[in-house]
């Protein structure tokens, strides 16, 4: 066996790997809970990889057959129920695994020197999360999936001059059809998840380029190797992962239609419009900007710039120290705000138009935008 | 392009009488039970004898425990092509997901005597709905009662109960309480319909749930051990 494995060595780098990212990687020893989110969402895109794979052997992406391809897969297919729900709530654990890994990365300011760019490609990988899951949104080929893609599609036409011309080119049509559906599953299936996973590669290389951060802020921690450490830590942090995952799976799988909306059952129909075209609660934070700004252009730009504004947050905050535990008053508030708009934001963004939710969701609006743009004046005196 | 908007403009306001409806009555809460099997058999037989005259399962014609019942493919009106109105009556394999089981129990009990009609019966919850009042032999004939005074109460549901609106005039074959128990059968019918898997995914959830958690113990304990003096 050693020789075999010395053989092995000789012509691939399996040990350099192995002890430059576990066995001798070296890892702050004071890694808290908030630190798990990283490996769970590696273990969610797992769980997406695999059950994506198995849904695809007998799904259909052609606007007669997605439907019930789809009902074939939940009622005859051995297990297919399972593969289905796992997959469904899998995409909504991804972000709520990924909003937890990214509000931990700001509460202790992980995005600054030198993990500018660990946050970038973070970033780079947030938004093509979003399109993933918007383009497997589509697939299931229900009224809401229709309808969503229908006016996500749409938003891109108040785009000055191009716009028109640009939905056409996503729809492939001069309406959602058909083809529309062909193509989002072709990049749902191929073009994205190949660049999510180049964006997760890029990610943890960066990451052990600069090591991890830590809760107090402070570089002088104590090191301990990732492996056997953290590899066991993380264990146990997935187990207890999977444990919550599955109880949804099992015994709430539609999470009462935040994770897979009743009127999603009934078959794509061009002619019926739904009363209530929502978003899932994950965009609902933007669609609600959207939804509260009259002008049309004006909406979108603002949605898209509260996406937007997220890169810039390593050169936004100019205070030198990192942590929120070693940081004033003033960004505690701050972040505490921030929070309470984008919860605030996606309540708005799920719940039935009315005045007092524009009211809301503009003055929510508002926190969320200036707690960045006021961030250089607030974190520059600490 | 005129003729498209036209059409649009056709289409919207026929999905406006379709869906604009806001329930005006308040829904019963119905138990439905997923591992009621003699329930769920009896609404199911209930199903392939009355329902399925007008209304298609298809999802279910490989379900084993449906066929049993008598709910196949060929007893399913799957070709018929002419409706009242020229309305299809919707498929129902999944129609407990969309309306929710309490639904579907109001549904069933607000029928009312409406001879303006074209089935000479109305809805409460679905006004004009074109579906015939196949629950008539059963309940018996309910008639709406502008005389009744409806009290509804300060806090909470402002929405009357059809009870509340409708009145039994003509006594059916069976009394309410039977009644009752027919359409909460017909109601966990329909749930398993829409998700024949959940009494078996219910059952394989704990066990996957005991065995994570027997397995975060050790592992747990592991990492107990290896962290011991860090």
């Amino acid at each position: 066996m050693t020789k075999f494995i010395a053989w092995l060595n000789a012509r691939f780098p399996f040990q350099e790997i192995w002890n430059k990212n576990a066995a001798k990687y070296p890892t702050p020893k004071n890694l808290n809970f908030w630190y798990f989110f990283g490996v769970f969402s590696l273990v969610v895109l797992v769980n997406q990889i695999i059950t994506g794979i198995w849904l695809a052997m007998v799904y259909t992406p052609t606007s007669a057959d997605a439907f019930s391809s789809l009902e074939h897969i939940m009622r005859d297919v051995p297990y297919g129920w399972l593969l289905r729900y796992m997959h469904a709530v899998g995409a909504n654990a991804f972000f709520i695994v990924i909003y937890c890994h990214m509000y931990r990365s700001i509460m202790y300011g992980s995005f600054k020197a030198p993990r500018e760019l660990l946050w970038i490609i973070g970033m780079l990988l947030y938004v093509v999360l979003i399109i993933e899951s918007a383009s497997g949104y589509a697939l299931p080929w229900g009224q809401m999936s229709f309808w969503a893609i229908k006016v996500l599609t749409t938003v891109f036409s108040v785009i000055p001059f191009i716009g028109k011309q640009v939905v056409i080119w996503l729809q492939g049509d001069y309406n959602v059809s058909g083809v529309t559906l062909h193509r989002f599953f072709a990049f749902h299936v191929i073009a994205i998840p190949l660049v999510l996973i180049f964006l997760v590669w890029a990610h943890i290389v960066a990451l052990h380029r600069v090591g991890s951060n830590n809760p107090t802020g402070k570089d002088n921690v104590k090191e301990i190797p990732f492996h056997p450490y953290y590899t066991i830590k993380d264990l146990s942090g997935v187990i207890a992962f999977l444990f919550l995952f599955f109880l949804i799976v099992f015994f709430a799988p539609t999470m009462h239609g935040y994770f897979l909306e009743s009127e999603n059952f009934l078959p794509a129909n061009p002619v019926v419009t739904p009363l209530d075209i929502s978003p899932p609660w994950y965009l609902a934070p933007y669609y609600s900007i959207l939804r509260a700004i009259p002008n049309k252009l004006m909406g979108v730009s603002l949605a898209a710039g509260a996406i937007a504004i997220l890169f810039f947050l390593p050169w936004l905050d100019r205070s030198k120290l990192k942590s929120i535990h070693q940081r004033g008053a003033f960004i505690k508030i701050a972040l505490t705000f921030f929070v309470i708009s984008f919860i605030g934001l996606g309540f708005c963004g799920t719940s039935h138009l009315s005045n007092i939710n524009i009211i809301f969701s503009r003055i929510f609006a508002m926190i969320y935008y200036l707690f960045f743009l006021t961030m250089p004046f607030y974190t520059k005196y600490e | 392009m005129h003729l498209r908007k036209i059409l649009l403009f056709t289409l919207f306001f026929l999905s406006m009488s379709i869906f604009a409806d806001d329930p005006s009555i308040t829904l019963e809460h119905v138990n439905v039970n997923t591992s009621d099997q003699a329930s769920i058999l009896r609404g199911a037989k209930l199903f392939s004898s009355t329902c399925m005259a007008c209304h298609t399962a298809k999802y279910l014609i490989y379900d084993k425990f449906a066929n049993s019942a008598g709910i196949t493919a060929n007893k399913m009106p799957l070709n018929q092509k002419e409706w009242l109105l020229n309305v299809t009556p919707p498929d129902l394999s999944s129609e407990a997901r969309v309306r929710g089981a309490d639904w579907l129990y109001t549904y069933f009990h607000s029928f009312y005597k409406d001879p303006s009609r074209p089935t000479g019966f109305n809805n409460l919850l679905v006004p004009n709905t074109l579906m015939m009042d196949i629950f008539v032999g059963m309940q018996g004939t309910q008639e709406k009662a502008p005389a009744r005074e409806i009290i509804t109460p300060i806090f909470g549901d402002h929405l009357p109960h059809y009870y509340q609106v409708l009145a039994l005039t003509q006594a059916g074959s069976q009394t309410p309480e039977e009644f009752d128990e027919t359409s909460r059968d017909l109601v966990n019918f329909l749930v398993y319909a829409s998700d024949p898997h959940a009494s078996e995914r219910k059952s394989i959830g704990i066990k996957v749930l005991i065995y994570l958690g027997l397995f975060f113990i050790i592992v747990f304990l592991l990492k107990k051990n290896i962290w011991k003096g860090k």
